[in-house]
């Protein structure tokens, strides 16, 4: 399932501007996923617009280092083969996991052919100092300018690769909530607005996509971690 | 969810980190135009599957480089396989410089030196490390480093002359972006050579090979790559540099030591570890694939030792491994040959015998297993067991096919029982090897021999060479042609030209393609191979001016039509291709040769091919004097082959016409090499040179009056006395008076300037 509230295909909408390219409140009502397993173009180029922010910054983390052109591509073949293969898409509700599945694959080909992998990334993955930095940043109100902080830029380009591998791993719509929320600096109002939903509902979706993160987070890195059941 | 949840710890708040996350710069409006587009275009193609789908759009342009990228390996591979083994000689290692711009990668905001560089003796080992690294990226550090005065600090010192010897190689490594390519992978073994002395000699010298380097990269290389590609490009290129140098290593050793090495596998096996390493994306790293050529290079070889003498013993136990790494079974008569005393040393003999053992002696009851050289009785005893294992061979069974073939009709029906025999596997082999008729089965044990040597991967080029081969030695007017058609003395032309079985498509060698590869895609390989084949031909005829018509614009046509019905894929034809453009150089070289001679500087080459290509040169590459040339040094040089001088003579005349229409009054031969023929043509070229220059002095132009004059002055000095050589051929004035007589007239029409009198020198011209 793509969220909690998001009980039938039918029932959401997309509510928010396309041109904005966010899948949050993307929903496929049942016209529209028939519509889209026959290959209409409108409802193609909806998703297009909706999910093409979700793969880029996916594909980004994943392929590290990748150059913009190669997201491009990467995010291009996943559409692509996804709208092939739409009929290999078992409901409109497991399409935005069956998609981002698509697109790691087609980029785990990429990295094949590259010679080089998809890894997992870790906290460990940095250096120790920006290590320290980026927890000293989890801690604080001003996280933003402390990571604006990061001396290398290896570092911050690896820390967010991390962070996006993370955020790859939610729903779309507590993604976007979470970079409505820290990256941009939103209030809850505008990101209920923005998702189309009642300002409760923006915090249940923002309280869980919260929790879905640490936990993704936390098994990044033991030396972090704590396990709930302790 | 099952497994039990982790948490961060209680005062973390990781979700502050999405700070971190960039928004991607996308256009998302254009890329679903674009996708729209692709969509519209597979839809129209009505092409459900995916995969053909994808790949039957036109590639992005980074997908095409990277095929271009994977056919310049192709290329290099097979340059690296024609110059012999030595597969990374220093000397033809180039460097690529580092990036656009030459110098290490820039990083954004470069750090404060001072810290840095104190890191280095004072820090953690890590700390070092990053410091170490931080400095090498960051280029405009340079001159502080350059500053540094290390004193005593010998920890400082070590790192400081690690950082200008980490300098000068960042200079020299190949850009990321084409680390798919040799140049690439050679400039990193460069690196790590110019680091590691030791691993030249693991690489290159097989009898050096118990040297232990430190495998490679070395930690100050491994340190340079992530400063120079970042952590994960670097970890990357340290991963598949360690993995390709552990497969160099573990081929050498196997190829050294053969059976001794039980840790090594065997072909099998060898097989399956490189496919292993296919698998991790290790192999696409040039070097492994070097190793692969290198290992197929001993099939290429292998025919070569066999039955050959005076080969050193490296070379017959190289040859043994060879052939346990090929599984192919003509091996076992070979090897067993070389378990014979007088014919190799003790070791050479525990080695076939090892081989053997490989080769499925290990299976067979009374084998002898050695602790030391082998006794006469183990060697005996091998001898033995084999005779016995192949009395014991299914002959019968084969009978009726092998009879079928002898006695075939037609060539199809003699196909389809060959057919049978090969897929008789070995067994069949056997029986035919058994056979006392072995002579009339030649081409039977030859297609055994081209089923072993073929390569499953059609498009690589030792695929296109074991079927060339494995075509010429089925038909000998293929080696007249392709092998040993540099030369004079063939059968004539016309003859040569009617080859119907080849034009027509079917290869002498189709019943092999259609065991190997099934009937449909033997088809397509036998037209490949057939338009390679024309291809060829018609360039060689080209070259060796035999064909007037086939002049390079027609000739260059023609390849592009095979390029363009996809046959140029073909590596064979490729390698046509490559043709024309590598005799460029080669034709300056030869062109260069001939005028050098002329001028004295080299005496005349012995050999009459060479004057051949001199010809082929000079004509191709449109000296001003060529024809000259070629008249002084060939045609009119005498005694020389007729058959030069013919080409001489025809190079001329290509020379001088245009359109391919042949020159006027061009004494045409009835039959060309006879004296009277070549004495002819030298009257004719004579009247038609004073006849133009004639006209050139007498035009009124002063400048083009004394050009005329220079000419007929060099002309006078360089020809004229040949000319009268000829004239003075006794033969020419007893059989061929008239022909005498006219070059005589044209010779003295000559010498008197245009005029005919000798003593008239009023009104000479020149």
């Amino acid at each position: 399932m793509v969220d909690g509230e998001q009980t039938t295909a039918d029932t959401a909408k997309c509510a928010r501007d396309h041109s904005r390219q966010s899948a949050a409140s993307f929903e496929l009502k049942a016209a529209e996923w028939s519509a889209l397993r026959s290959g209409d173009n409108a409802v193609r180029r909806r998703v297009f617009l909706c999910y093409a922010e979700v793969l880029h910054r996916a594909v980004r983390a994943w392929v590290r280092g990748i150059r913009p052109e190669d997201a491009d591509d990467l995010v291009f073949e996943a559409f692509f083969r996804a709208f092939k293969n739409i009929a290999a898409a078992k409901s409109a509700e497991t399409f935005e996991g069956w998609l981002l599945s698509l697109a790691r694959n087609t980029a785990m080909d990429f990295c094949r052919k590259q010679g080089r992998a998809v890894r997992e990334l870790s906290l460990e993955d940095l250096s120790a100092p920006a290590r320290e930095h980026a927890l000293q940043a989890a801690r604080s109100e001003d996280a933003t300018g402390l990571l604006a902080q990061l001396a290398s830029q290896e570092d911050r380009s690896m820390l967010a690769a991390l962070i996006g591998q993370v955020l790859a791993e939610l729903p779309a719509r507590q993604q976007q909530a979470l970079l409505d929320r820290y990256r941009d600096g939103h209030t809850l109002q505008h990101i209920a607005a923005a998702q189309g939903i009642a300002e409760d509902a923006a915090g249940s979706l923002l309280y869980r996509a919260r929790m879905a993160f640490r936990e993704k987070f936390a098994k990044r890195s033991n030396a972090t971690g704590r396990q709930v059941n302790e | 969810m099952s497994d039990p949840a982790i948490l961060p710890p209680s005062d973390l708040e990781p979700e502050r980190l999405v700070a971190a996350v960039a928004t991607p710069a996308i256009d998302a409006e254009r890329q679903w135009k674009q996708l729209e587009a692709r969509l519209a275009a597979d839809d129209t193609s009505k092409t459900s599957n995916i995969a053909t789908a994808t790949t039957s759009q036109e590639p992005p342009i980074r997908r095409r480089w990277w095929i271009e990228a994977l056919t310049g390996i192709a290329a290099l591979i097979l340059f690296a396989l024609l110059l012999g083994r030595d597969t990374l000689p220093r000397a033809n290692v180039k460097h690529t410089p580092a990036g656009d711009d030459g110098k290490p990668s820039l990083i954004e905001n470069e750090p404060d030196p001072s810290p840095l560089i104190a890191q280095l003796s004072t820090g953690t080992t890590a700390e070092r490390h990053q410091a170490f690294v931080a400095l090498l990226r960051a280029a405009k550090t340079r001159a502080a480093v350059d500053a540094i005065q290390p004193g005593t600090d010998e920890a400082l010192q070590r790192a400081v002359a690690d950082l200008h010897r980490g300098y000068a190689v960042v200079d020299t490594l190949g850009d990321f972006r084409n680390a798919d390519s040799l140049e690439f992978w050679q400039s990193i073994w460069n690196a790590e050579a110019s680091v590691q002395e030791d691993i030249w000699n693991v690489g290159l010298d097989l009898n050096d090979a118990d040297r232990q380097p430190d495998a490679p990269p070395s930690p100050l290389v491994a340190d340079i790559l992530v400063a120079k590609y970042g952590e994960s490009n670097g970890a990357a290129i340290k991963n598949r540099f360690s993995a390709a140098y552990t497969a160099l290593r573990n081929f050498q050793k196997w190829e050294r030591d053969g059976r001794r090495e039980a840790n090594v596998p065997p072909n099998p096996k060898f097989k399956a570890l490189l496919d292993a390493l296919t698998e991790q994306g290790v192999a696409t790293a040039p070097v492994v694939l070097t190793i692969l050529a290198t290992s197929e290079s001993h099939e290429m070889s292998f025919p070569r030792f066999a039955g050959s003498k005076g080969t050193y013993p490296e070379d017959h136990l190289r040859m043994m491994v060879a052939a346990v790494a090929l599984h192919r079974h003509e091996a076992e008569p070979l090897i067993l040959r070389f378990t014979n005393g007088y014919f190799a040393s003790p070791t050479i003999q525990a080695n076939a015998i090892g081989a053997l053992w490989h080769l499925g002696g290990h299976t067979e009851k009374g084998f002898p297993l050695l602790s030391g050289y082998p006794s006469k009785d183990d060697i005996a005893q091998v001898q033995n067991w084999w005779r016995e294992k192949h009395k014991s061979d299914p002959k019968g069974k084969f009978d009726d096919a092998i009879a079928t073939f002898l006695t075939a009709k037609d060539e199809q029906a003699a196909d389809e029982a060959l057919v049978a025999l090969l897929r008789g596997g070995n067994a069949a082999r056997a029986a035919v090897r058994a056979d006392p008729r072995a002579n009339e089965l030649k081409r039977v044990e030859q297609s055994f021999r081209l089923l072993d040597d073929l390569s499953g991967d059609t498009e690589s080029l030792l695929f296109w060479r074991s079927l060339w081969n494995g075509e010429a030695k089925q038909d000998p007017w293929l080696w007249a042609f392709g092998i040993k058609g540099e030369g004079l003395g063939f059968p004539p032309l016309e003859q040569r030209t009617t080859r119907p079985a080849l034009f027509s498509g079917t290869p002498k060698t189709m019943p092999v393609l259609r065991i190997k590869f099934g009937d449909s895609r033997a088809e397509q390989l036998a037209k490949r191979f057939s338009a390679a084949y024309l291809a060829y031909v018609n360039f060689k005829n080209w070259e060796r001016g035999e064909y007037g018509s086939l002049n390079t614009p027609e000739h260059e046509k023609q390849l592009q039509d095979f390029a363009h019905a996809g046959v140029a894929a073909a590596p064979a034809v490729l390698k046509l291709l490559e043709e024309p453009v590598a005799n460029d150089t080669h034709n300056a070289e030869e062109a260069k040769r001939l005028v050098e001679i002329t001028e004295g500087k080299i005496p005349p080459l012995p050999t009459s091919l060479d004057h051949l290509r001199m010809i082929v040169a000079a004509e191709r590459m449109k000296l001003r004097d060529a024809e000259l040339l070629i008249l002084e040094n060939v045609a009119l040089e005498y005694p020389m082959s007729r058959t030069i001088q013919e080409h001489g003579v025809m190079a001329i005349v290509r020379m001088r016409s245009s359109d391919n229409v042949i020159v006027k009054n061009f004494p045409f031969p009835v039959a060309t090499q006879k004296p009277d023929w070549f004495a002819t043509f030298f009257a004719w070229w004579l009247e038609e040179e004073t006849q133009a220059l004639t006209t050139e002095v007498t035009s009124g132009n002063k400048a083009r009056a004394d050009a005329a004059r220079e000419m007929a002055q060099t002309i006078k000095t360089r020809l004229l006395s040949k000319f009268e050589k000829w004239n003075d051929d006794p033969k020419i004035i007893k059989d061929y008076p008239d022909v005498a007589a006219r070059l005589k007239a044209a010779i003295q029409n000559f010498k008197t300037g245009g005029k005919g009198k000798q003593d008239d020198r009023a009104d000479q011209k020149w």
